[in-house]
C-alpha cells in the first residue's frame, strides 16, 4: 500500500524532481492573527525568507549553529534533496524516499496519504513527540527517534523501517531533528515578529525587521528563538525519566499484582478509568482533540465541525478535525511500547500533545499520587488488558 | 489624550515620580445578551450532571450588556511600556474544579506566584497546562486533592488550562512580569490599581471569543489596533468610560 501510494506520488511529481523551497506554515499563521488579531502575512513572508537563509531548502539543507552533534550537515545532504544513488550505492534523498508520502517535504504531516490516516501522520513543526524517554514536555533524545524508526509505530500507519540500512537511517534521525527544529524556528519566529516587533499590514518600524545575522531589534529576536529551540533539543538528554527496577513476576504473585493494578486503575488516584473506561474497554463517549488539532479549532475559538469557520485552515493545508480516542487497552496495541519502562514513562508523563494526563509518583501512599509499588501493579494490569479480549 | 483639561490640571500640580494611578473601563456588547448554550454533560453525570453547567466563552449581562472576562493588562513586550522591575508578590492563587467547571473562569498571575489547581469535586479530574515557556504539564488531580504549579516565566498569551476528562471544562492562567491587569466582572467593570503615573502606558485586551480591534469609547469610535491602546495615567481614578464591543466581534460559540 505504501509503495503503491509512494510511487503515484512520484509519477505526479517525479521523485527526482529539484524543489526550490519549503512551503511556509499558513495553518499557524492564520491560527496567530486569529488570537492575536492582526495580520500574519508579512511576518510569514519575512520569516520564510530568515529560516531558509538559516536552514537552507528541500534539496540544499544548511545547519546555522555550531552544535553539529545534534545533525550532522553530512547526513542532512544524504536525507534531502530527490531520490538517487551514488556509484558507491550510498542512497541519497532518503526522506523523498521513505516519509515524504505521509510526513511531506516540510515535516508538516500532510503528505499525499496523510488524509486516510488515524492518527494523522505526525507534523514535525510543534517540536512536541508522543512515544519517548523524556519528559512530558522535552524533545525526544536520538535514541527515541531511532527506536520509532526501526519500530515503527504498531497500530498507526507509521511503518517500520528497520530493514533499511543503519547508517541511513541514522541520516534520518539527523533529519527529523533537521525538520522539527527547522519547523518550530519558524512558527516561534512569525510569533515573536507579531508578539514583539510589531508586525501586522504594516511593516516594523527601521531595524526591527526579521533578520537571520544576529543584528537589530529583528535579529535578536530571530536569534533568541534559534538558540531556545536548539537548546532544548541538546539539552534534553539530561530530562530522560529514569525508571526503578521492575522484577518479572510469575504464578500466584503476577495474579495478585494486576489484582492491585486493577483496583489501581479503577481508583480515585489513578482514576484512569475515567478516561480509558471500566477495565479499559473504550467505551465512553469523549469529545477531545490532540493538541495539533486544537491548534486551528478549539483554542482558537472555532468548533472543529463548524465546515464554514474551518474553510480558510482547509484551504491553507489543514487536516478535517478528527477526535482523539482514550485508547480501548481491552486487547489493544501498544503504540509506544508495551514493555515496563515505556508504561512506567507514560503513566508518569501522560502522552504529550494528546489528553492523557501523567500520574504523580509519591513515595508513601498519600490520595495524591501513586507509589513505585502502585504503578508496578498497574503496569502489569495494563499488560494483562493488552492480552484480553 | 483623553481628558486634556485633566492633564493641564495635573502639570500644574507636578505629580511625585512615586505616585500613582488607577484605570477603570467599563465594558458592554454592542448586540443583544447571548444565552449561553447548556454544557452536554456526557462523563460523570451523576456527580456533573447535578449543576446546570454553561457555555461560559461570551457572558453578557442581560440587564446592562457588561462583558464579563474581559482581559486587560499592561503591555510589557518589544513596543510596549518600559516599566520599572516589580518585586514578585509570591502570591498562591487557587484554581478550582468546582462542580466540574473551573473557578475563577480566569487566574491574573505575577511570575514568582503559585498556582494552586485544587478538586473539591467527588470525581477526578485533571488540568492540562499549555504553557508556551513555563514547563507544560498535564496532571490528575483525584478527589478532595490539590497540586501547586511554579509559575516562573512570564507567558505571551493567556494560556489554556483544559480538563480533559470532562472535556468542556476551559479556563485561562495569564502569567505577566507584572501585576497590572485585571479582568472585568459580570457587570463589565474592572480596575487596575496602582499603575505608574505620569506616563502614557501601552495596554493589551483580551476575551477568549474573539479580537477586541474597533471600539467605542463614549460614542466615539476608536481603533485598538493588535488589540492595544494607550492610555495617560495620572494620578488618582483614570475612568475610560464606557467601551462599547460591536457585536460581531465576539461570538457565544
Ligand atoms: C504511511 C505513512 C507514514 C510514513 C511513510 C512515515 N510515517 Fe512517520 N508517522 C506516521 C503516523 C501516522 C504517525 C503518528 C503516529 C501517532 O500519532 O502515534 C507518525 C509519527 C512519526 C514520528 C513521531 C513519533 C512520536 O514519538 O511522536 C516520527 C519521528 C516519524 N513518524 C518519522 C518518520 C520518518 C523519519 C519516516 C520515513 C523514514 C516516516 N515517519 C514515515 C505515518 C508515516
Ligand atoms: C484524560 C483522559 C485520559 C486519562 C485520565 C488516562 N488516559 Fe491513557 N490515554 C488517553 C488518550 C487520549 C490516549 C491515546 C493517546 C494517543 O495515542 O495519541 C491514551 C493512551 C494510553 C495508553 C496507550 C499507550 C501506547 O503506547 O499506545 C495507555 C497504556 C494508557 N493510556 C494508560 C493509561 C493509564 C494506566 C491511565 C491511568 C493512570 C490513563 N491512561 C489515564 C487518555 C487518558
Amino acid at each position: 500500500m505504501r509503495n503503491a501510494v509512494l510511487i503515484a506520488v512520484c509519477f505526479i511529481l517525479g521523485c527526482d524532481a529539484r524543489i526550490e523551497t519549503f512551503l511556509p506554515n499558513r495553518v499557524f499563521s492564520l491560527s496567530l492573527e486569529k488570537t492575536r488579531g492582526a495580520s500574519a502575512e508579512r511576518a510569514t513572508e519575512d520569516a520564510r525568507r530568515v529560516v531558509q537563509e538559516l536552514y537552507g531548502t528541500p534539496d540544499d539543507p544548511s545547519w546555522p549553529l555550531p552544535d553539529n552533534n545534534l545533525a550532522d550537515l553530512q547526513n542532512l545532504v544524504r536525507s534531502s534533496g530527490p531520490v538517487s544513488s551514488e556509484k558507491d550505492g550510498t542512497h541519497l534523498g532518503l526522506f523523498r524516499e521513505h516519509c515524504v508520502v505521509c510526513h511531506a517535504l516540510e515535516g508538516s504531516g500532510l503528505g499525499a496519504a496523510s488524509v486516510f490516516q488515524n492518527p494523522y501522520p505526525r507534523d514535525f513543526r510543534h517540536g512536541v513527540f508522543k512515544w519517548k524517554s523524556t519528559e512530558r514536555g522535552k524533545k525526544p533524545t536520538r535514541h527515541d527517534i531511532r527506536q520509532i524508526l526501526v519500530n515503527g509505530i504498531p497500530g498507526t500507519a507509521m511503518p517500520s523501517f528497520a530493514l533499511v540500512d543503519p547508517e541511513d537511517v541514522d541520516a534520518l534521525v539527523d533529519y527529523v531533528i533537521f525538520l522539527s527544529t527547522r519547523g518550530e524556528v519558524e512558527r516561534r519566529v512569525i510569533a515573536a515578529a507579531i508578539d514583539e516587533l510589531d508586525y501586522g499590514e504594516t511593516s516594523p518600524e527601521d531595524g526591527w525587521e526579521l533578520d537571520s545575522r544576529n543584528e537589530g531589534e529583528g535579529g535578536e529576536v530571530v536569534h533568541e528563538v534559534l538558540e531556545r529551540v536548539h537548546a532544548d533539543w541538546a539539552e534534553t538528554q539530561d530530562h530522560e525519566v529514569p525508571v526503578p527496577s521492575f522484577s518479572d513476576l510469575t504464578g500466584k504473585a503476577l495474579a495478585a499484582s494486576i489484582a492491585r493494578g486493577k483496583e489501581v486503575f479503577h481508583g480515585k488516584v489513578a482514576n484512569c478509568a475515567g478516561c480509558h473506561g471500566p477495565s479499559g474497554d473504550g467505551s465512553l463517549p469523549t469529545l477531545d482533540y490532540d493538541d495539533w488539532t486544537k491548534e486551528y479549532t478549539t483554542r482558537i475559538g472555532l468548533t472543529p465541525d463548524d465546515d464554514e469557520a474551518l474553510k480558510p485552515f482547509r484551504e491553507a493545508g489543514a487536516l478535517k478535525p478528527r477526535r482523539i480516542m482514550p485508547r480501548k487497552l481491552q486487547g489493544g496495541v501498544f503504540h509506544g511500547g508495551g514493555d515496563a519502562a515505556s508504561l512506567f514513562r507514560r503513566i508518569t508523563q501522560g502522552i504529550a500533545g494528546t489528553p492523557m494526563p501523567a500520574v504523580e509518583v509519591v513515595s508513601e501512599p498519600n490520595g495524591k499520587g501513586l507509589t513505585v509499588e502502585e504503578i508496578w501493579d498497574l503496569v502489569r494490569y495494563v499488560q494483562h488488558l493488552s492480552t484480553s479480549r | 489624550m483623553l481628558f486634556p483639561a485633566v492633564a493641564l490640571l495635573l502639570i500644574v500640580s507636578m505629580p511625585a515620580r512615586a505616585e500613582t494611578g488607577d484605570l477603570k473601563i467599563h465594558f458592554e456588547y454592542a448586540g443583544d445578551a447571548p444565552d449561553p448554550s447548556a454544557i452536554d454533560v456526557n462523563k460523570d453525570v451523576q456527580f456533573c450532571g447535578k449543576s446546570k453547567l454553561m457555555n461560559e466563552r461570551l457572558l453578557v449581562n442581560p440587564k446592562n450588556k457588561g462583558v464579563k472576562n474581559v482581559v486587560v493588562y499592561v503591555y510589557t513586550g518589544r513596543g510596549g511600556s518600559k516599566l520599572d522591575p516589580v518585586p514578585p508578590a509570591k502570591k498562591t492563587l487557587t484554581l478550582a474544579n468546582d462542580l466540574c467547571r473551573f473557578e475563577p473562569h480566569i487566574v491574573i498571575a505575577q511570575t514568582g506566584d503559585t498556582l494552586k489547581v485544587t478538586n473539591p469535586d467527588a470525581v477526578g479530574h485533571n488540568a492540562n497546562l499549555g504553557f508556551f515557556n513555563n514547563k507544560q504539564q498535564n496532571f490528575t488531580i483525584p478527589a478532595g486533592q490539590e497540586k501547586s504549579v511554579a509559575l516562573e516565566e512570564s507567558e505571551p498569551a493567556p494560556i489554556p488550562v483544559d480538563c480533559n476528562i470532562h472535556p468542556w471544562m476551559k479556563s485561562y492562567v495569564v502569567v505577566l512580569d507584572h501585576p497590572f491587569a485585571a479582568v472585568s466582572d459580570e457587570n463589565g467593570d474592572l480596575t487596575i490599581k496602582g499603575l505608574p503615573a505620569g506616563e502614557e502606558l501601552v495596554f493589551r485586551v483580551y476575551h477568549e471569543a474573539g479580537g477586541i480591534k474597533e471600539v467605542e469609547i463614549n460614542g466615539k469610535s476608536e481603533e485598538w489596533s493588535r488589540s492595544r491602546f494607550e492610555v495617560d495615567i495620572k494620578p488618582g481614578m483614570n475612568d475610560l468610560g464606557t467601551v462599547v464591543i460591536p457585536a460581531d466581534a465576539l461570538s457565544a460559540d
